[in-house]
């Protein structure tokens, strides 16, 4: 199918009044998550996963999108307005916007990061509606040895490309594809470590196991705490918006850059937007004539983080789409609602649900834009929902967790698996071992054990066949090579003090 | 002079390795198959050996590293746990509006501002949302009192 069909068949799809209607909601609940510090996009989408069983799959897949996007514009109002990034993704944009809003420019600071946004959004949907049907046609000819390679490049990368320590993410990442194992094996019907508890038997349930680990691990953390809002929190006027003629010279080559970094780590499975953001924000420094200005304001430092940002969450559904594997965590969550719709992508995606993904890159132009216009006039909205006092929306995001979980199957055991993972996931953030890749390794798990045992199966037991094939080799390579950059000591010592400044977020 | 071992983490560590050890045992009921046929118990067994693996070695790296000030809040975990515990078990008993009220009434508490007002407020205001949204809109079966 070709691009202007495509696009016809995407319009056809996603204009109606009810994936409209959706795409608005879903845009709106990512902006008000991503504005809100303490709660992510992923337990966003977790928790709004239960109210799209009830819709049609693009509906429902069009306003998980839209949370998912919509969060990464939100962020960075609560980073500039407040020093508090919503989401860990938009923590470097409060390096240089924080000190823009001090400046009195926090209005220039919010339309650069809203437009660079929407314009790293974009250029990442071109690169997706251009390379993923031709990346999922390629991988028509994947066997079981590929995807088994690729998707153990996602996890180690996954794994590894977390701020903290890579061990940290390898353990993370291992005891969730052993989470993974619970229920029953696909290929013999062995019910394996169920403890004999009958609602295993279909494994853990995803959206427990989400909400537990990224809503209540959360909520524990900050609760009881003091505040942290809003003592100088500026008002922020309409003519104030406006960036001059000089701020726009300066920052349309950092944004263009920031794209297209952002696109790049985007593609790479396990990769996500705050690894891309981090990184464009590193090389404008790194081309800056004048480094001293960053972290004083300095508008490439907002720019080409927001772009990258953007267009790495955009670009993280080419993997996704053309091959099932998820970009990052939130990304695995959005895969697991896919499954739960009976939508499995996979390279056929493209030409057996065409409607589907020409219909969801429609979407994403359509939020994008809508985000455009959300977020400009009603910044007074969004500064607002910063002063929602804890004491009424601790409260009420754990009731939304607690029905919304129970909705999925009716019972009360997953909600039992919410407290059990909200203690781990608690326990983890608080030794710094990133729960993300615990997702992504048990979502990738089942897929994972099953071409691992028929690549060996077709190769009656020869372990080469990883390695013969070239494109699985390549991929290993790559596995490898990121295993050993580990080893080196002053790449470790840069990470880590990337992560320091950071504090203590998770990249999700 | 040598820094004391950081037993936190290297407990923390630790804990991933029995995790690895358990998923091992367990999976003696789980056949191994052979290398070509693999039987269920094959990847979860390779899976264990590495976890136990990888936790050696953070245990390892953390053991001397300095220990820092955990912030734990006991009562936050406390009363928000229980929460959802109640919820858990009353919502079927007892029906959707006390088994919220109990939550709201619980995670209010953990913050020092609540009044009895506003968990009032929040409770009715969630009460009526949730019957609204998911009794009605969704078809959640779950009376709204009694079991």
């Amino acid at each position: 199918m070709d691009l202007l069909s495509g696009l016809a068949l995407g319009i056809e799809t996603a204009v109606t009044p009810e994936t409209l209607l959706f795409c608005l909601i879903g845009v709106t609940i990512g902006m008000f998550i991503g504005v809100l510090p303490g709660i992510g996009p992923m337990a966003a989408v977790a928790m709004t996963l239960p109210v799209t069983y009830h819709l049609e799959p693009i509906s429902g897949l069009i306003m998980l999108a839209g949370i998912f996007y919509g969060a990464q514009y939100g962020g960075s109002t609560a980073s500039i307005l407040l020093n508090l990034p919503g989401t860990s993704t938009t923590a470097v944009t409060a390096i240089d916007g924080y000190p823009m809003a001090k400046q009195g420019r926090a209005g220039v600071a919010l339309f650069i990061t809203t437009i660079t946004s929407f314009f790293g959004g974009c250029f990442a949907i071109v690169l997706l509606m251009s390379f993923a049907p031709a990346l999922g046609k390629m991988a028509l000819n994947f066997s079981s040895a590929e995807y088994f390679s690729i998707m153990l490049l996602g996890l180690i990368a996954a794994a590894t490309m977390s701020l903290g320590s890579p061990l940290k993410g390898l353990a993370s990442v291992t005891a969730g594809l052993l989470l993974a194992m619970v229920g029953m094996d696909p290929t013999s019907g062995q019910i394996r470590y169920t403890f004999g508890i009958l609602e295993l038997q279909d494994g853990l349930n995803l959206v427990a196991m989400a909400m537990g680990l990224f809503g209540v691990a959360e909520i524990l953390k900050n609760a009881g705490r003091p505040e942290r809002k809003a003592k100088n929190l500026q008002k922020v006027r309409l003519r104030e918006l406006m960036p001059t003629r000089k701020d726009l010279s300066e920052c349309w080559k950092p944004t263009l850059r920031g794209a297209g970094i952002g696109s790049f780590i985007g593609i790479l499975p396990g990769a996500g937007p705050t690894l891309a953001a981090f990184l464009a924000y590193a090389v404008e420094k790194r081309v800056a004539r004048d480094p001293s200005r960053f972290g004083n304001g300095a508008i490439e430092g907002i720019s080409a983080p927001e772009a990258a940002n953007n267009a790495s969450t955009q670009a993280a559904f080419i993997p996704t789409l053309a091959l099932g594997i998820p970009g990052d965590a939130a990304m695995a969550v959005l895969l697991g609602a896919m499954m739960i719709h009976g939508i499995t992508p996979r390279p056929e995606f493209f030409t057996n649900n065409a409607d589907l993904f020409w219909g969801l890159v429609v979407s994403f132009w359509i939020g994008n834009l809508m985000l455009l216009v959300l977020n400009i006039p009603l910044i007074g909205v969004w500064v607002r929902i910063l002063t929602i006092p804890q004491k009424i929306l601790f409260p009420a995001i754990i009731f939304f967790i607690c029905v919304g979980v129970y909705s999925v199957n009716n019972n009360t055991f997953d909600v039992m698996t919410v407290i059990v993972f909200g203690i781990v996931g608690y326990l983890m953030s608080m030794y710094r071992y990133p729960p993300a890749p615990l997702l992504m390794g048990f979502i990738l798990g089942p897929m994972l054990e099953q071409h691992f045992r028929r690549a060996l199966l077709f190769s009656r037991g020869d372990m080469w066949t990883f390695v013969e094939r070239p494109i699985s080799a390549a991929f290993l390579a790559c596995s490898l090579a990121l295993l050993l950059l580990l080893m080196f000591p002053a790449l470790r010592a840069l990470w880590r003090r990337r992560a320091l400044k950071l504090g203590r977020l998770w990249p999700l | 002079m040598r820094r004391q071992t950081n037993w936190p983490e290297v407990v923390a560590a630790l804990s991933f390795a029995l995790v690895g050890a358990i998923a091992i045992w367990m999976a003696r009921d789980y056949p191994l198959g052979t290398i070509t046929r693999m039987g269920p118990g094959f990847v979860p067994v390779a899976l264990g050996v590495i976890l136990i693996l990888i936790s050696l070695a953070i245990a390892w790296q953390c053991r001397a590293l300095p220990r820092e000030e955990a912030s734990f809040s006991p009562r936050a975990f406390l009363f928000i746990m229980s929460g959802i515990f109640l919820w858990a078990m009353l919502v079927e008993r007892a029906g959707f509006v006390a088994a919220t009220v109990v939550l709201v009434i619980a995670c209010a508490a953990v913050e020092r501002k609540s009044t009895v007002r506003s968990t009032a407020f929040l409770a009715a205001g969630l009460c009526l949302g949730g019957y609204l949204i998911f009794l009605r809109g969704l078809n959640i079966p779950l009376a709204a009192f009694g079991g």
